[in-house]
């Protein structure tokens, strides 16, 4: 029985490598895309007889290839050797995300939209019409929280199912006149390079008119000078240049696709991490928290950590001689203390065992190496 | 009226009116984010020494260098 192959593809942060470990479990193996560094990470699982390769790719929030991660996605998308795209979609930032919905939607990938962060969107008020964005859209659209390993076992079924089929997404982004015409002109002097590698000219066409490099290095010098004069005329036409245009005609169409379907119930501006941001990171707050949190930090480290240090015995849960002893430490250690500890109740119960309590681990912890400073009376 | 990014006063209200010149590479990324002619932002936070600047734009917050800023065109809007 033939395998199954996908790629999970979504912007930074949106959960991929969450559902590439929900879909795989433990059988995952991280590999080298050949000849760079960046990680690709492939898996498997096993489904209804079939087993399903799944590759993740590095998280991009457009294939306009101007970055290494940008390239990498885009060749995979491209050889076409996925059976399926699951193009992950953070529900909590729907239009950002679904930019590079559409730009997959171009390449006329296979696409299944898995719908992640149901949870945060609830969360921030938002009510999505699941069914009508897939109507829309014109490909499968999966419901998920990957973190709660909700609604993965619909989406393994969707891809399973999506895998036979050979059907493609027909949503499309709708460009000004200015554009389909030259994307059409160049389309035509494209079709023969484009045969041999099977790539659309109508998508490398437009991949041109965006001044892209890597399309760039595909076409030839005649077809780059046409390029070049159809942007001139879509700049004069539009009054902007060409990538401008065709970037906002993307945002258009996502804006027409969630028209309607992605509903927010009263303005819930801030989060509960918002609100954490609000009193952390602020001017007058920011650096006393900062600080008392790293003072909480030191004091738990020194009362608490010295009790556990090599060569000790612990207290006996003695708590209020073990705080005494923190407040020694303390004073030998941040107020230059000579490391006497007069009337020290634990120094006193540990003297009849001979063994100093905690200085020289704390001091020593700190990089002052003052040994054999501790003196127990 | 035009000004840059970095005129503005943290809560204040732009925005975008178009691109510089050049700097396709950092335009196309600004895109992506969904910087494109007409977007509204508000203006979060400003770091210390003023940069970066955050910005919260189409319900997620954004944080950018004045200097690669300056690629965007912004204007106030009065509320």
């Amino acid at each position: 029985m033939k395998n199954i192959s996908i790629g999970i593809v979504g912007n930074p942060n949106c959960g991929k490598s969450t559902l590439f470990n929900c879909l795989t479990g433990a059988k995952q193996q991280v590999g080298n895309w050949p000849g760079v560094t960046v990680d690709r990470k492939t898996g498997s699982y096993r489904f209804k007889e079939k087993t399903v390769e799944v590759v993740d790719t590095p998280g991009i929030y457009s294939l306009a290839a101007t970055s290494l991660d940008e390239k990498i996605t885009r060749t995979f998308v491209l050889d076409g050797k996925a059976d399926v795209i699951v193009n992950i979609v953070d529900a909590s930032n729907i239009e950002r995300n679904l930019y590079l919905t559409s730009q997959l939607l171009e390449m006329r990938a296979p696409l299944i939209i898995a719908l992640n962060m149901m949870d945060m969107a609830a969360e921030r008020q938002l009510t999505i019409d699941v069914q009508g964005l897939a109507e829309r859209l014109g490909c499968p659209v999966v419901p998920l929280t990957a973190s709660k390993n909700k609604g993965v076992d619909e989406l393994k079924q969707t891809i399973f199912q999506a895998a036979d089929l050979i059907s493609l997404p027909m949503a499309e982004t709708t460009y000004p006149a200015s554009v389909e015409e030259a994307r059409t002109a160049l389309a035509w002097d494209l079709k023969d390079a484009c045969l041999t590698g099977g790539i659309d000219p109508h998508w490398l066409a437009l991949k041109l008119l965006e001044g892209d490099s890597l399309a760039q290095e595909m076409a030839d010098p005649a077809v780059m000078a046409r390029a070049a004069v159809l942007q001139e005329n879509i700049e004069q036409q539009e009054d902007e240049e060409a990538d401008i245009v065709i970037a906002s005609a993307r945002y258009g169409f996502v804006s027409r696709l969630t028209e309607g379907l992605v509903k927010k119930r009263g303005l819930v501006d801030t989060t509960v991490s918002d609100r954490i941001d609000r009193l952390v990171l602020s001017r007058v707050y920011g650096i006393p928290i900062f600080l008392a949190a790293m003072y909480l930090m030191f004091m738990f480290t020194i009362n608490l950590g010295g009790a556990f240090h090599p060569g000790t015995e612990t207290p006996g849960g003695d708590g209020r001689k073990l705080a005494g002893h923190g407040r020694h430490l303390y004073r030998d250690l941040c107020q230059g203390g000579s490391g006497r500890h007069p009337g020290c109740a634990l120094c006193r119960d540990r003297q009849a065992g001979g063994r100093s309590w905690g200085s020289r681990g704390a001091l020593r912890f700190l990089g002052r190496h003052r040994r054999g400073i501790c003196h127990h009376s | 009226m035009e000004k840059t990014l970095a005129d503005f006063m943290v809560g204040e209200t732009g925005q975008v009116v178009g691109f510089a010149k050049g700097a396709h590479a950092y335009r196309q990324k600004l895109l992506a984010m969904g910087l494109i002619k007409g977007t509204t932002f508000r203006v979060a936070r400003v770091a210390p020494m003023g940069d970066p600047v955050e910005i919260r734009i189409r319900d997620f917050s954004l944080s950018l260098r004045k200097d690669e800023a300056k690629a965007l065109r912004v204007e106030e809007v009065r509320q």
